[in-house]
Order: C-alpha cells, then structure tokens, then sequence
C-alpha cells in the first residue's frame, strides 16, 4: 500500500481560509459542546455527593450558605467566578488540546476546518497557548477581534495573527448550488466598482499630470 | 408406538359443536396448507380470538399491577384534580359522565338478565294453569309446547357454544401466543440476519449524515462569501482577492488516499 495526495476539484477550495460565519458556527458548536459537559459533570458530581451523604459539602458548593446577608453576596460572587472562570480554563484547555493534538476541535471538524500554523504544520505548544489566551484579546474590544475576519485579506483574526496561525477549509469547499449565483452576483457587483474606482483614480492623477505639464 | 394420535377434538358444524372421531395427523408430522385437516379459516379465526383473548388478559395483568402499586405507593394514589379554570371544569364534567356511563352500563346489564329470568318465571306461571286446564289447554298447550321447543332449541345452540369456546380457548391462547412468539422471533432473526437490510440501514443512516453535514457546510462556506462582500461593501472596501493557498499549506490539507502498490 502507499499514500497518494489527491488533487482537489478545480472549484475546490480546499486549503483556502475560511470565512467568518463558518468559524463562528464552529465556536459555538464548540462552547455548546464545553458546556454539556460542564453541567454533566456538575450534575454527576453533585449526585455522586448526594448518593454518600455529603450534605454538608454539597449544601456549601451549591446551595445559599445561612450566613449574613454580606457574607452570602460574597460566596454567591466567588461561586459565580469560579463557575466562569472554570467554564473559559476548561474551554481554553479544550481548545488548546485539540488544536496541538488534531488541529481541530469537534466544532471545527464538523464544519470541515483546520488550524494550522503559517508554515502549513500542526500547531506548536507555544502556538496553541497563545491562541487560547488571545481568544480573550480579540473578544475585550466587542469582540472586534473576532470580526476582523471579514475585512482581513488572509481571513485572519486577531488572535490568528498574535499565535501566528490560519484556519482552513479541509474539504472540497464549493458554494451551496442556490446561493452560488447571488455570490457571483455580488463579486462581479464588486468587482466592478473596483474597477470603476481605480478607473477614477487613473483619470485623476492623469489629469494631475496634465495640469502640472500645463503649468511647467 | 402409535404416533398417530386418535383425538376426541370436537369439529364446528354450521355453528354447532360435533365429536370426531378422524385421527389428527402424527406428532411431528409435516403439516401443509393443502393438507385436507388443515383448516387456515378457522386456524386464523382461532388465533385472532387468542390473541383478544390473551391481548386483554395480560393488559388486565398489566393494569392490576399497576393500580397495586399505585395504592402501594408512600403516598398513595393521587388526590384530587385541582380547578384552575372553565376549561377544567368542563373536563372534569366529561371525564365523570364517562365514568357514570360505563358504570351504569354494568348495572343496567344486570339488571336486564334479572328482568328476563323475572319474565320467564312469570309467562310460565301464568301460563301452567292455562296450560293444565282442558278446556285452555287445547289452545294453550300447542303453544306452551312450541315455546319449550324454542327455548330447549336456544339451550342447546348456548351450551353448544360453551362447550366449544370451553373446548377451543385454551388452544387458541396457546395457538396466538406461540404464533406471536414465533412471528416475533423470525422477525428479529431476520432483521438480524439479513445483511442486505443491515447494510441497508448502515448506509443510509451514514449517507444522510454525510448529506446533512455537506449540505451545512456548503451553505457556510457561501455565507463566509456573502457575509464578507456585505461588510465590505458597507466599509466601502475593495473585494477581498482569494490567492490560491500556499505549497505547505495545500499539503497538510491534501486529500491521502491509501492505494494499492503495484507489488502487492
């Protein structure tokens, strides 16, 4: 047996990057994902306490503690910070897993993506932490971050630019045969405002050169 | 020894029962649907008597049990609905004018069997003494007599009737309940053993899958392109040019396939 590389269909974009609403399905399959199998835990964990009669514990990690009013908003707060805090270093953990060990998460698999580093390898340890951490960079400014996707050339977020990383299609990626003319539609829409621009722009500065020689 | 087993099976004739005295076929012994002995009408008519039979004796079963444990129960069987709204009411009005019903359907049954015994007691008390007297006797006794043939006649056809559901439930349950064991396991060993069925099921579970997922992802991708030219648009952006991926990049996501060598 040996391994051959298949050549993609010509329409194909296999290995290009991918877009924002890909991505951002993907993320959130990912955090439905981190958060069914935080609340299964919580579940089981708490069941498992109850079964051997831990009531006291249980009463203190999930019930309101009969303590002053002051002393309750406190562990109220401390439980709500480590239930978030728990819930992003699970999900930055996941992630970070799953981008060194696969180059996808579960999320990103369905959706037929693939991170990788510029130089086209798997992410490096260094690479897959940085990423993980600057998810928070580009959420901080209303998730500006996030969104720079769609004006980036190479479709690039914020967070892909500090770890030094791309996300790709992995598959034969093509246009849904019903939205293919309407994408059609609104690149050559595009493109020609494009052309009409640079257009504008020649006779510009042809006319600036004219004038200036008029001048001389 | 004999395997031919001599049976005292009653046969239904024009709906009544009559002893015979034909030996059934060997213990064992291949029965076909052409097979003289083989009667597939009333065969079937057995089972589905059976299978009512035994259907509505396993769901009384069924249903005992449950109101035990229901009366079982810590805290016991449930209170009264509670009145939230007209709605409720009406409901509430329905469900017991059914039970009412069904109730008084019981005892009305009752007490139309109480009423023909009372009936027949009374005509026949009556009509003795007519019947014993010369002179209305020669006028009544015809008629008392017919009416005995009548009601003898009637006797008959119900014991006839008792005596072969006496005779035949027993087989029939037996009959509907191996039958529907029998159906029950062929089916699941055929389900089991059929490989075309299973590959069947195997594959269309997994190329609906592969369809679904495809059909998700292409729209994605084609959302990825149109969301972009909108923002782009809107920012008053030139439109993105998409460069064909870099060598290393287009490597690491190239399709592997596993071929055989010419050598193997």
């Amino acid at each position: 047996m040996m391994i051959r590389r298949v050549a993609p269909p010509p329409d194909s974009q296999r290995g290009y990057a991918a877009g924002f609403v890909t991505r951002y399905i993907a993320f959130l399959i990912d955090i439905a994902l981190v958060a069914g199998v935080a609340l299964l835990t919580v579940t089981v964990a708490r069941t498992t306490l109850a079964f051997f009669g831990f009531d006291q514990l249980l009463d203190y990690l999930f019930a309101p503690l009969d303590l002053e009013a002051r002393s309750q908003v406190l562990s109220g707060a401390a439980r709500w910070g480590i239930t978030v805090g728990g819930g992003f270093l699970g999900f930055g953990v996941y992630s970070a897993l799953a981008w060194m060990l696969v180059g996808k998460t579960v999320g990103k698999a369905l959706l037929g993506l693939r991170v990788l580093g510029r130089d086209g390898r798997r992410l490096t340890w260094r690479q897959a932490i940085v990423r993980s951490l600057a998810y928070y960079v580009s959420a901080l400014p209303l998730f500006l971050g996030y969104l720079w996707v769609l004006v980036d050339d190479e479709r690039r977020t914020w967070h892909d630019k500090l770890a030094k990383t791309i996300v790709v299609y992995e598959w034969d990626a093509h246009y849904e045969e019903g939205l293919a003319g309407t994408v059609q539609v609104l690149s050559d829409s595009a493109a020609r405002r494009q052309a009409a621009r640079e257009e504008a722009l020649r006779l510009t500065i042809e006319g600036d050169e004219a004038t200036e020689t008029g001048n001389g | 020894m004999n395997d031919a087993r001599p049976t005292h099976e009653p046969r239904i004739v024009e709906g009544v029962l009559v002893p015979t005295s034909t030996p059934l076929p060997a213990a064992g012994a291949p029965l076909s649907v052409t097979d003289p002995e083989f009667d597939a009408y009333m065969t079937i008519v057995k089972a589905l008597l059976g299978g009512a039979i035994e259907g509505t004796a396993e769901l009384a079963r069924r249903l005992e049990r449950l109101e035990a444990e229901m009366r079982a129960a810590e805290d016991g069987p449930p209170g009264p609905g509670t009145v939230d709204s007209s709605a409720d009411v009406v409901r509430y009005m329905h469900g017991g004018m059914v039970l009412s019903a069904a109730d008084g359907a019981r005892q009305r049954a009752v007490r139309l069997a109480r009423t023909s015994d009372e009936f027949l007691r009374l005509t026949g008390s009556t009509i003795r003494p007519l019947a014993n007297n010369r002179l209305t006797g020669i006028i009544v006794r015809p008629i008392d007599r017919a009416f005995g043939r009548l009601v003898a006649r009637g006797q008959r056809r119900v014991d006839g009737w008792i005596a072969l559901g006496q005779t035949h439930e027993p087989s029939a349950r037996l009959l509907a309940r191996q039958a529907y064991l029998d159906i029950l396991d062929d089916f699941i060993g055929h389900l089991s053993e059929n490989e075309q069925l299973t590959t069947l099921v195997q594959e269309q579970s997994v190329g609906l899958a592969n369809e679904f997922v495809e059909e998700v992802r292409e729209r994605t991708v084609s959302a990825d392109t149109l969301a972009e030219s909108v923002v782009r648009r809107i920012l008053r952006r030139p439109p993105r040019t998409a460069l064909p991926p870099p060598e290393p990049i287009r490597a690491a996501v190239a399709e592997v396939k596993w071929v055989p060598r010419h050598d193997d």
